[in-house]
């Protein structure tokens, strides 16, 4: 890894950046770091030991002249020994006070020279020298302000006159509304559901409750139209959403450039005195906290990342055999060939763990700061949520995946709710609606024998489903399971080959189900009472009653009931009758 | 006693049937055309950014070079101007 650091460095250095890719100019060649590195290291810095050099020979000079009026203060002193010792000697006298005198004019010639010729001279180069630095730091920082101009301006073009800033104030609308739609059809889904079952409790007390059929079937289709109206935009809204989603992709290179590019204009504003040396601080701290190795480094996470969330794998406990030999594959080719010579296999594991872990902390700081709705409407555009989701549907576990799994999963992808239980059930169902919504993709692109052919291999399940949520209805003919298997995505099968095999499955069904439960007769045979009541016209009175009566009670044993295993007593045939009065007699 | 009682529970069922239809029907109504609207603008927003931002990266490069360029024409004047500097310190 060094040495491919250091060939890098050195093609920057040397052949400039022409060389490189597009994203190694964009990252390592912008000028936070070459531009700084050059101009600091090259110009400035030597710039900086020129002016350094200049103020040692002026300090020499000083020293020279200190050293020297130190010399003529002691031979000065050394003279005026002698002097005394020739006190009385007039003539003595005046020759050491001429020696003493020549001495001092001799100093302060020398002086006056290294005062001229040295440093008034180095004083005034340095003062040129200072001149050209500011020339290099003005030059530094032009280059600097010219891409900071030239990229906020591009970005600007992007963000006000292109509409990206009003883009993502539109995103948040459409979120909002999708959101506010699917929490307003749940509340008129259950004032449905309400008031379907106040009906229901009320014919089976006897109440004529005919009026009640055309607006509830009126309601019914206006619930499926809302919902489907919002799928329908959803769908069209997830294709707007990856383009953004691409879109912010491309421009965070550049936000970041413009960062870094910022964060040096307004330094190299600042440019006098303690502002200069606290630029050059901070200039240099980005240049470090943006060090080429880093950006390398940063770019094979990037990388490494990309390929494992696009294999879906990231947070499973175990990766599969050839996941692992493309990862291995992918981070060899990627330069960790040389990491290590003997077990290569561990030393790639862990840097997979490793990248993993960065991975899903990264994850669990993006999504932290969410409130929990927006938690879940980005759990729900999760692309690796949706492989988690395919999987359970591959393994035919859609009707009832583990809330566990769902929950475990959406943890591990750093989606930690507030905890409450409703969140919780609410994640599950996003989890559930993902599944379904894609299920029903897929069939309704299906031919009619497709349809067919494959409502044979789901029907167990799909009918078992149905009877569960209508408190085990029997489907022969039920418009009720006609919508929902539109629902389900069966929209091309012809109605009559579908009443006759929902039928014909819902018989097997029944028979498998009382293999295995306590069925409650009455209950079964309200269901189908309930509707023969809506199908067909009320008997007169009593005795035209009593007269289909067998045959009613041959239909409720045709369709399952009342065998040896699981007969119905007198009493409940009683209760059963007594039911069947209520609602056929007119 | 009992059917007025059943009478009345229809009665009540009915209204809240009317205001349950009247409402998905204001529902339906609006929500698909102004959530489209809000999409379809952003489409358009979009259809004009990705080309604007394809191009950022087409002109950097031209950019790239002209700034090479200035930054070679500053690196020859610093060069020249750190050999005159070198020569000065020395002829002090």
């Amino acid at each position: 890894m060094a040495n491919k650091w250091e060939n890098l460095k050195d093609r920057i250095v040397n052949k400039g950046s022409r060389e490189l890719s597009l994203f190694e100019r964009k990252w390592i060649d912008r000028p936070g770091f070459w531009v700084n590195s050059f101009l600091n290291n090259r110009c400035i810095d030597k710039q900086e030991k020129i002016l350094g050099k200049i103020d040692g020979k002026i300090n020499g000079a000083m020293m020279s002249i200190t050293a020297r009026r130190r010399a003529l203060e002691i031979e000065t002193n050394m003279l005026m020994k002698m002097r005394a010792k020739v006190a009385g000697d007039a003539k003595l006298e005046k020759d050491i006070d001429d020696q003493i005198a020549a001495k001092k004019d001799a100093c302060d010639d020398e002086i006056k020279r290294i005062q001229t010729d040295q440093i008034d001279n180095l004083k005034s180069e340095r003062e040129n020298q200072k001149d050209r630095k500011n020339d290099f730091v003005n030059e530094r920082n032009r280059l600097i302000n010219e891409m900071h101009s030239k990229v906020q301006g591009d970005i600007d073009n992007i963000e006000t006159k292109l509409g990206l800033s009003a883009v993502k104030q539109a995103e948040l609308a459409v979120r909002e509304k999708l959101n506010e739609k699917k929490k307003e059809i749940e509340v008129l889904r259950k004032e449905y559901n309400d008031l379907r079952s106040e009906i229901e409790e009320l014919k089976a007390m006897g109440a004529n409750v005919g009026s009640m059929k055309a607006p509830l079937k009126l309601a019914w289709g206006q619930l499926k139209d809302a919902e489907k109206e919002r799928a329908s935009v959803e769908r069209q809204w997830n294709k707007s959403y990856d383009r953004i989603v691409s879109i912010n992709k491309k421009t965070q290179g550049w936000y970041s450039l413009k960062d870094s590019l910022g964060l040096v204009a307004v330094n190299v504003a600042e440019s006098s005195g303690a502002k200069e040396a606290k630029e050059k601080r901070q200039v240099e701290d980005m240049r470090k906290k943006s060090s080429p190795e880093q950006l390398v480094e940063l770019k094979k996470i990037k990388e490494i990342s990309t390929l494992i969330e696009s294999k879906g794998i990231l947070y499973k406990q175990e990766i599969s055999p050839a996941d692992m030999v493309a990862l291995k594959d992918k981070i060899t080719s990627m330069g960790f060939d040389q990491i290590s010579t003997g077990d290569i296999d561990s030393e790639i594991d862990a840097k997979i763990i490793e990248y993993r872990n960065k991975i899903k902390d990264a994850n669990e700081k993006r999504i932290a700061h969410y409130s929990d709705d927006e938690k879940i409407e980005d759990f729900k555009n999760n692309p690796i949520m949706k492989k988690v989701m395919g999987k359970l549907l591959e393994d035919n576990r859609w009707l009832s995946p583990s809330a566990m799994d769902i929950n475990n999963e959406a943890k591990g992808l750093g989606y930690i709710l507030s905890g409450s239980v409703n969140q919780w059930d609410s994640l599950k169902n996003t989890a559930l609606d993902m599944i379904k919504e894609r299920e029903k993709n897929d069939i309704s692109k299906m031919d009619e024998a497709g349809q067919i052919n494959n409502l044979k291999t789901k029907d167990k399940k799909l009918f078992a489903g149905y009877l569960k949520s209508n408190g085990f209805f029997i489907p022969d003919g039920d418009p009720g399971l006609k919508h929902f298997l539109a629902d389900k995505g069966y929209t091309k099968i012809d109605q009559n080959k579908i009443a006759t095999f929902i039928l014909d499955s819902s018989k097997n069904i029944i028979s498998k189900m009382k293999e295995n439960v306590q069925v409650n007769a009455i209950i079964l045979s309200g269901g189908y009472l309930d509707r023969l009541s809506q199908s067909r016209k009320k008997f007169a009175n009593a005795k035209e009653f009593n007269n289909e009566w067998p045959a009613i009670q041959a239909k409720i044993r045709s369709i399952g009931f009342d065998n040896a295993a699981h007969p119905i007593t007198a009493r409940k045939w009683t209760e059963i009758e007594n039911r069947a009065k209520a609602l056929l007699i007119g | 006693m009992i059917n007025n009682n059943v009478d009345e529970k229809l009665k009540k069922i009915k209204e809240r049937l009317d205001k349950l239809n009247s409402d998905l029907k204001e529902s339906n109504k609006t929500f698909k055309k102004e959530t489209e609207d809000l999409i379809y603008n952003i489409n358009k927003a979009l259809d004009k950014i990705e080309p604007a931002i394809d191009k950022m990266d087409e002109n950097f490069d031209a950019f790239e070079e002209k700034r090479k360029a200035a930054l070679q024409k500053a690196e020859d004047k610093f060069e020249a101007a750190i050999d005159e500097s070198g020569d000065a310190i020395y002829n002090i």
